[in-house]
């Protein structure tokens, strides 16, 4: 619990000095895509927010939204969300017991890759076809 | 328990996602007066809090992990994760007074 550990347990593996390994950039991306959804997610209540305020407000938030810095972030988002997805199936799987394997691991990876970038380019066509 | 409660909601979120993925990216631009419309309903805004609560606490228990790995000081790991909760709750609680504004204002009050 909170308290109880000393502060000489072992620490993580810093990131800058670790060598990069495919599958320990997976890893950690799937960490970085988690917290920075976390910020799209923080978006989506804002918009809630915003049309709760009332139209007025619900209106610029929209000109803020179309800001194209911030486009490029939901843009990224989408991604984020595809390769989190993929990536957290997998955890969820290996949870489960399977496919721990280092050959298994390793091919499991180049399908959340594929996958999340099929469904990224799939989405983005149909949210622009909606256009 | 954190371990078990974040592979529940892990699992849940894979059709919740999914599900609210489609509307969120499509309702992206629309005006006002349709999004009022849709959202006025109770049971569109009320899946909309539970997808977007879940994945809060989603969200809330992953930064927790984060936390316990990276912050080494026993002080700052406590600090950091009453920080965390609070902001969670707080996000949760103002995203629940919004719904409810959108569907009482929209269903029950006439302006």
């Amino acid at each position: 619990m909170i308290g109880e550990e000393n502060d000489n347990r072992p620490l993580s593996p810093h990131l800058t000095i670790y060598r990069p390994q495919f599958t320990s950039v997976m890893s950690i991306l799937h960490r970085i895509t988690g917290v920075c959804l976390g910020v799209s997610v923080l978006l989506i209540i804002c918009w809630f927010g915003a049309l709760a305020l009332g139209e007025v407000y619900f209106n610029t938030f929209n000109i803020l939204m179309n800001n194209g810095f911030i486009k490029l972030i939901l843009l990224l988002s989408l991604w984020a969300f595809w390769y989190h997805f993929f990536a957290g199936l997998r955890h969820l799987i290996w949870d489960l017991g399977y496919a721990l394997e280092f050959q298994h691991v390793k091919f499991s990876a180049v399908i959340v890759v594929f996958l999340s970038t099929i469904c990224f380019l799939g989405t983005v066509f149909v949210v622009v076809g909606i256009k | 328990m954190h371990w078990f409660v974040q592979r529940v909601i892990s699992a849940a979120m894979i059709p919740l996602s999914l599900v609210f993925l489609v509307p969120f990216s499509y309702h992206y631009n629309f005006e006002y007066e349709s999004l009022i419309d849709l959202y006025r309903s109770p049971i569109w805004s009320g899946s909309a809090f539970v997808v977007l609560s879940a994945t809060m606490i989603h969200f809330r228990l992953g930064i927790q992990e984060v936390i316990e790995d990276y912050v080494h000081s026993s002080k700052m790991k406590s600090i950091s994760l009453i920080v965390n909760d609070i902001i969670s709750g707080g996000v949760i609680l103002c995203l629940f007074i919004s719904v409810a504004k959108i569907v009482y204002e929209n269903n029950w009050v006439v302006a």
